[in-house]
């Protein structure tokens, strides 16, 4: 046991000094999660306001005015620009200097007062971003000041109304629970912290593999008394390491910086990162048992992070993924460890959650398989 | 000259041809992002599980879930009896919406106070993006529609109350069902158009440099500049077979319109490939290794996506993130790409960008053969 130890502690010695000696890889993997997360948190937004507008006002009434101010009011549009046609409404969106354009016919009030008012609003179709938050805003802006003019126009025929009509009826107050404000940056920092780590410790565990391999090291080690299990121990330890430096890192400054509540225990998110990065870890060294030089480990490791970015549910919700794409991103293990992060961090789930359970013996399961195969793998290889 | 460049081409050319993983692999990436895209990302999400927790079980609530599930945003899977079983529901996962209904909802809408709560799950940003707005919005049509029913019901106002005072026409220009496809293969070109330049450029450049082939190239009467031209145009016809593959699919396979001007469009692409490789050659005279050259890629990648519109309105960003965006030839392509693809439009309203990656080009270039020469010495 002891020269266990020994044998062990000599290859972590040997791959704290190779990892030490390529700076720039570790100034890149500790450069790298902050920038993203600097970029992403100043960069993303889901949530789309003040969208510049373009507007063709033929009336220059009582109406027009009204209706304008009711989209303004909104916040959803602004008043860019004041044109004067209607080709130049849909010339400024193809310019791209607007995003919508509203087109008010000659004599608004005259039309409104005949009940035949009618106004065409146009909206950018070449971005999803934008449109998403504003086309049924713009939608129900015209319908709420439609039914405004339509009270005023009872009330001015002197009618009862039952209930007061400026106030609607039913109201319907959403309620965004963990993430009230819905702040951009709570969906960022666990992703950044998943895609990172998982990214980090496949790559730099399965190049270390490699290059040894390439180098002839490995052969080099068969003639020494290592054993397989303790010679990819060795080359583990340093990489969960540094991993667990890149997590308290990203952390520090979403806490310290950007100032992000941690809802949750740290404790337990602590605990269950490092199942995490082991499971991701023995992905690494699975794709350096079937790699034979670095460039294919870079262009596999290609292929994983893209999977990794569209169907993890990084970013994309997996829920309406159709069931061979949540396969896929089932074999991933950030697939499992996001929600974990996400509920610990953001909902403040604890261990009496069941939904955080499953996803953990998913992890432990990744760990366990990787275990179990990499040894008897490794000692293949070397025959 | 131009023989000393053509040898290069030559040699570049086997490279590549050799070289099958990274070929395959430089192919097949573009096609595995549509066909992704394609099937399995949605970024309209629809069909939210959603918990009811209803405590009136009236008319006026049968009303208001029917008005929800019609939206098509939200979809009933449980009917609970408390609003703390709602929120187990969300906290479980099982769900990611909850509606509550308080109960003597009828009456409660006749007294003018009837308000629903409609709970959404925070933590997925996609979700919670489209449940909180469409849940905003659709409780509100039915609001409306709910007080034009009060209102007509008064006696003498139905003769009054014909048609709306005011009607809204909503248009969306180019992409009028919202199709995400639409959208994203324009910005999938341009992503993949740059990744790519910089990878193939980056394994003929540095991998040479690693070999140590490099210096020998140097002995021989060759100018940086010819010998990167010489780089440049063989890896210019993979990225050409990649924009082609690319285009193909998307248009013929998956139906994606392509309004404008193919010709134009190929010139405008092929600009914005010379751009790419550019950046490409310069990270390459800057990494010591294939490894490096590969980091760099990764993290101009991840920069330029979050800042070059791609997927984030520019308009909407700081004003130092927007400046970074313009050292990324994709900031420049963006407009143009989406631009002829879905809008239709042409190199009249296109130039004020092609002229800026054009000298996007020549800056790059000249920048590259200079540090390249620095090397050297």
């Amino acid at each position: 046991m002891n020269k266990s130890r020994q044998r062990f502690q000599a290859v972590v010695r040997k791959e704290v000094i190779l990892l030490l000696r390529d700076r720039s890889t570790l100034v890149m993997m500790l450069v790298i999660p902050i920038i993203e997360l600097f970029l992403l948190a100043y960069s993303a937004v889901f949530t789309i306001e003040h969208i510049p507008m373009a507007i063709f006002d033929q009336s220059q009434d009582q109406g027009s005015r009204e209706l304008i101010n009711a989209y303004t009011n909104s916040q959803f549009f602004d008043v860019a620009m004041t044109v004067s046609g209607n080709k130049e409404v849909v010339a400024a969106i193809d310019e791209g200097k607007v995003k919508a354009g509203l087109i008010i016919p000659s004599k608004l009030s005259e039309k409104i007062a005949r009940g035949e008012g009618s106004v065409s609003f146009m909206l950018d179709g070449s971005d999803l971003f934008t449109l998403q938050s504003s086309f049924a805003a713009a939608n129900v802006i015209a319908q709420q000041y439609s039914l405004q003019l339509l009270v005023k126009d009872i009330q001015n025929n002197e009618m009862v109304l039952p209930a007061d009509p400026t106030e609607m009826s039913i109201t319907t107050s959403v309620q965004t629970l963990y993430n009230p404000n819905r702040e951009d940056l709570k969906f960022i920092i666990p992703g950044v912290v998943a895609i990172i780590l998982q990214m980090f410790a496949i790559i730099g565990v399965a190049t270390t593999i490699v290059r040894e391999r390439e180098l002839g090291g490995a052969e080099q080690l068969l003639a020494t008394p290592i054993r397989p299990l303790e010679n990819i121990l060795g080359k583990i330890v340093p990489y969960i390491v540094l991993c667990l430096f890149e997590l308290l890192l990203v952390h520090f400054f979403g806490h310290f910086w950007f100032g992000v509540e941690f809802k949750g225990s740290f404790w337990l998110y602590l605990l269950l990162s490092f199942i995490f990065i082991f499971s991701s870890l023995g992905i690494g060294m699975l794709i350096s048992t079937l790699a034979s030089n670095q460039n294919q480990i870079q262009q596999i490791a290609a292929l994983i992070l893209l999977f990794s970015f569209l169907l993890s549910g990084l970013v994309f919700s997996r829920m309406p993924m159709p069931e061979w794409a949540k396969f896929i991103g089932g074999l991933l293990p950030m697939t499992y460890f996001l929600p974990i992060v996400r509920g610990i961090m953001i909902k403040g789930v604890g261990i009496s959650n069941i939904a955080l359970w499953k996803n953990v013996g998913v992890l432990f399961g990744f760990c366990a398989i990787l275990l179990c195969t990499l040894p008897l793998l490794s000692r293949k290889r070397l025959d | 000259m131009l023989e000393r460049i053509l040898a290069v081409i030559k040699k570049e050319r086997t490279a590549i041809i050799r070289d099958k993983p990274t070929m395959v692999m430089s192919l097949l990436l573009p096609l595995i992002q549509i066909v992704l895209f394609g099937f399995a990302i949605s970024m309209n999400v629809r069909h939210i599980p959603t918990a009811v927790v209803d405590l009136s079980m009236d008319i006026a609530s049968r009303a208001y879930l029917d008005s929800l599930v019609n939206s098509e945003y939200f979809d009933i899977r449980e009917t609970l009896l408390s609003q703390l079983d709602a929120k187990k529901a969300i906290d479980e996962n099982r769900v990611q919406a909850a509606v509550i209904i308080p109960s003597d909802f009828t009456e409660k809408i006749d007294r003018g106070d009837g308000n629903v709560l409609i709970m959404v799950d925070g933590a997925d940003p996609f979700v919670s993006l489209s449940a909180y707005n469409n849940a905003n919005i659709v409780g509100q049509e039915h609001a409306i529609s709910v007080l034009k029913e009060t209102i007509s019901r008064v006696p003498g106002v139905s003769e009054l109350v014909t048609e709306d005072p005011l009607e809204a026409q909503t248009k969306i220009l180019y992409n009028p069902d919202l199709t995400d496809l639409w959208f994203v293969i324009p910005g999938l070109i341009a992503m993949i158009l740059q990744v790519q330049a910089i990878a193939l450029v980056a394994v003929s450049v540095v991998r040479e440099r690693e070999i140590g082939t490099m210096e020998q190239v140097l002995v021989t009467p060759i100018t940086a500049l010819e010998l990167l031209i010489g780089k440049m145009i063989p890896n210019l016809f993979l990225l050409l077979a990649n924009l082609a593959l690319i285009l193909f699919v998307g248009v013929i396979y998956f139906k994606v319109p392509f309004k404008g001007n193919l010709a134009e469009f190929i010139v405008m692409a092929l600009i914005y490939i010379l751009a790419s490789v550019g950046l490409g050659l310069l990270v390459s005279t800057v990494s010591k290794n294939q490894k490096q050259a590969f980091q760099y890629n990764i993290m101009l990648t991840l920069i330029s996506l979050s800042v070059s519109g791609f997927a984030f309105p520019r308009s909407q960003m700081p004003v130092v993130l927007n400046w970074i965006g313009y050292l990324f030839p994709m900031t420049y392509f963006l407009p143009m790409v989406r631009g002829v693809m879905n809008k239709g439009i042409g190199i009249g309203l296109l130039w004020p960008m092609a002229c800026m990656l054009v000298i996007y080009v020549v800056v790059i270039i000249f920048l590259t053969s200079k540090m390249f020469r620095k090397q050297l010495d």
